[in-house]
């Protein structure tokens, strides 16, 4: 292993390279001759969706086997929390991206 | 000597908690590294111990002057905090033990001590003096950085800092002219001197608009430094307001505020230990809220919730500091894949993020739980809804974004060692009581300040919560999978704190600037009407004038007479 950490700081102060360090440091991107690891093979990070998935609707048809108890009568409508979470967090993502436009600077931008 | 005389050790036990940290600071640090080490993490449990020997309702006066201070005081809500803040301090401790920095270190401990005994004041000069500790003993954590970014970052924390804890003396005095008293009990903001110390807690639990000290300064901190400053000074913020302004309703909107609007912050910066900063912000609005509706189940909540929060954010801080400390970097456009070569980091952070996001079976599923649940009861539905999207967002920043950029994403190429040993049991701890507090919640619960009749694994509770986090991270994959998710940027996100690092600094220049010209003109006009005064007087007074010159003795002879004449003329 402590071959491979060519250009990466193994046990540099952390204090002293602020800025200025190259996302290339390691030596090139992805997975290294040699390397095998799960995640890299095809179809593992499909399986971990598909899996995501089959969750959701596992949880989803849950509601139909109970009672909801809510102190809102909207906490009791079917997938209430479901269709709430999906659309709140492709609103907040949405609207930060636009947000950006406002407020993103250089990296130089205080210097 | 000391040791046989058992009044002495009664009155010294009699001294707060968190004492103990502040004065054996210096002294432990100055032993050899090992021997430093092992002291530093025994003070912490010694002042564990200190705390568990006071029982509650337990109080200590001193007289100052004409004052009482009340520098112990025990109860239920105190203790709560001084326990967190032990575990927090030890966690701390062990996470930088391989660290040689001797000043790091005894800022740490002080700081920490300070906090601890601050919980523990009885009235508001003793607070007073804690919070001002806290100020100036965790700048040198940020200061430690020894980067030019983290000096400058240090003197803006440091100036915002003291100036809570001013605006705190103030509203001491005020209060003390208005009733009498110093006692910190509920204040309130019936009067001026409720609302000055309500503004003094507001700038340390980063209130809206008083936040930008925090995202400022403790991602500039040293990769230990923030791990402690995560823990304690926001925290004793809320205990501060739980104590004096529980049930103060201005509180639920500006805590529902802050739950939502750093989460956009988030979603958008690329320094992780940054994202982490307004993580940080957007889980005070929850314990905020809580004490704003102020009921036992609210304030309970309120409570689990610091304590739940205190260990799963100084995990994550503690993740990223291992990441920054192997890597040199903590920007997520430049990492990724990092899982390959420490996993054991990648494993603990994922540990934090899913106790922060709340999911079943976490720390965090049971504590935050109950500010909700407090807001549905007392029928806040709008609250209800902020807090619901801010749960959704927390599952995006620090339940995805921090571990996803870092461990997996696009593979950086970085191959690096895993985290020091110690770093690692630290994470290790804390992960360990994240998920014990989530499989035995009754343990948090029985030292919560009211009784717990809160039940939080319900078949609704569970499944409903399930279906909002499941969802909203399968948004996450669909929103990655189109190409929709924003990408990581090098980058800075302008904040409040842009106000005074540009817009006063470009006013006060332009002031000065119509100063210095206003100067100049006012000047040179003054010089222009001095010559001209100058040259009419040289025209007309000097020897060559016509008033100037010398005139003959006959003419002055003659007005003299005409003058003598007029005189006679006007005496008759």
């Amino acid at each position: 292993m402590s071959d491979e950490t060519s250009g990466a700081p193994a046990q540099e102060a952390p204090g002293a390279r602020h800025g200025g360090h190259d996302g290339d440091a390691g030596g090139g991107h992805g997975p290294r001759p040699g390397e095998d690891f799960w995640l890299d093979r095809p179809g593992s990070v499909d399986l971990i969706i598909k899996l995501l998935i089959g969750a959701g609707v596992a949880v989803v048809a849950a509601d139909f086997f109970y009672h909801k108890h809510g102190e809102f009568h909207f906490q009791e409508y079917f997938a209430f929390d479901a269709v709430f979470g999906f659309a709140a967090y492709v609103g907040l993502i949405t609207a930060a991206k636009g947000f950006r436009k406002i407020v993103m600077r250089g990296e130089d931008y205080y210097d | 000597m000391i040791e046989s005389s058992p009044s002495l050790l009664t009155s010294l036990l009699s001294l707060p908690p968190g004492l103990l940290l502040v004065v054996a600071a210096i002294p432990a640090v100055m032993l050899p590294h090992r021997a430093s080490q092992a002291a530093m993490m025994v003070l912490p449990a010694l002042g564990l111990w200190h705390l568990a020997s006071l029982p509650n309702g337990f109080e200590h006066d001193v007289s100052v002057f004409d004052l009482t201070l009340q520098l112990t005081r025990i109860d239920a809500l105190s203790r709560v905090f001084g326990i967190v803040f032990h575990v927090a301090a030890f966690l701390g401790v062990l996470y930088a033990a391989h660290q040689k920095d001797r000043l790091q270190a005894a800022a740490a401990l002080i700081y920490a001590g300070a906090a601890i005994a601050a919980v523990f004041a009885g009235d508001l000069v003793t607070l007073f003096v804690w919070w001002e500790l806290t100020a100036i003993s965790s700048v040198f954590l940020v200061w430690a950085r020894k980067t030019e970014s983290a000096l400058a970052a240090g003197q803006r924390y440091l100036v915002i800092q003291v100036l809570s804890g001013l605006l705190l003396l103030a509203g001491t005095i005020l209060l003390h002219r208005e009733s009498g008293s110093i006692a910190f009990d509920h204040i309130g903001l019936e009067t001026p001197g409720g609302w000055l110390v309500f503004f003094a807690f507001g700038i340390k639990a980063a209130f809206p608009f008083l936040h930008g000290w925090m995202k400022d300064a403790y991602p500039e901190a040293t990769v230990t430094g923030t791990v402690f400053l995560s823990g304690f000074t926001t925290k004793l913020a809320i205990y501060a307001f739980a104590r004096g302004f529980a049930g103060t309703e201005i509180l639920i909107p500006i805590g529902a505020a802050m739950t939502a609007f750093p989460i956009f912050f988030a979603v958008i910066e690329n320094d992780l230990r940054r994202v982490l900063s307004y993580s940080l912000n957007n889980q005070l609005g929850f314990m905020i809220v809580g004490v704003g509706i102020g009921t036992e189940l609210a304030l309970n909540g309120t409570v689990a919730h610091v304590f739940a929060h205190v260990i799963y954010k100084a995990l994550l801080f503690m993740a990223m500091g291992a990441v920054l400390f192997r890597t040199g970097t903590i920007k997520a456009s430049e990492l990724g894949g990092l899982y390959k070569s420490m996993p054991w980091t990648a494993a603990f952070c994922i540990v934090g993020s899913i106790s922060i996001s709340g999911f079943p079976l976490t720390s965090g599923f049971v504590s935050k739980s109950m500010v909700l649940s407090a807001a549905a009861h007392q029928h806040y539905m709008w609250i209800f809804l902020v807090l619901l999207f801010a749960s959704a967002g927390v599952l995006d920043h620090s339940g995805i974004k921090i571990p996803f950029f870092s461990f997996f994403a696009h593979d950086s190429g970085k191959r690096v060692e895993e985290a020091p040993f110690n770093m690692r049991l630290a994470m290790a701890f804390a992960a360990a009581i994240c998920i014990g507090i989530g499989v035995f919640p009754q343990a948090l619960y029985s030292i919560l300040p009211y009784p717990v009749e809160y039940a939080p694994y319900t078949t609704t509770h569970v499944f409903t919560v399930l279906q909002l986090l499941i969802f909203a991270a399968l948004a996450f994959v669909f929103l990655w999978k189109m190409g929709w998710y924003p990408p990581e940027l090098r980058s800075v996100v302008l904040d409040v704190d842009w106000v005074w690092r540009r817009v006063l600094p470009l006013a006060w220049s332009g002031v000065s600037g119509v100063w210095i010209a206003g100067q100049g003109v006012f000047l040179g006009t003054a010089d222009r009407l001095r010559l001209a005064f100058l040259g009419f007087t040289r025209a007309h007074l000097s020897p060559w004038s016509r008033l100037g010159e010398p005139w003959p003795t006959g003419v002055t002879a003659m007005w003299a007479a005409a003058l003598l004449a007029a005189y006679l003329f006007i005496a008759y």
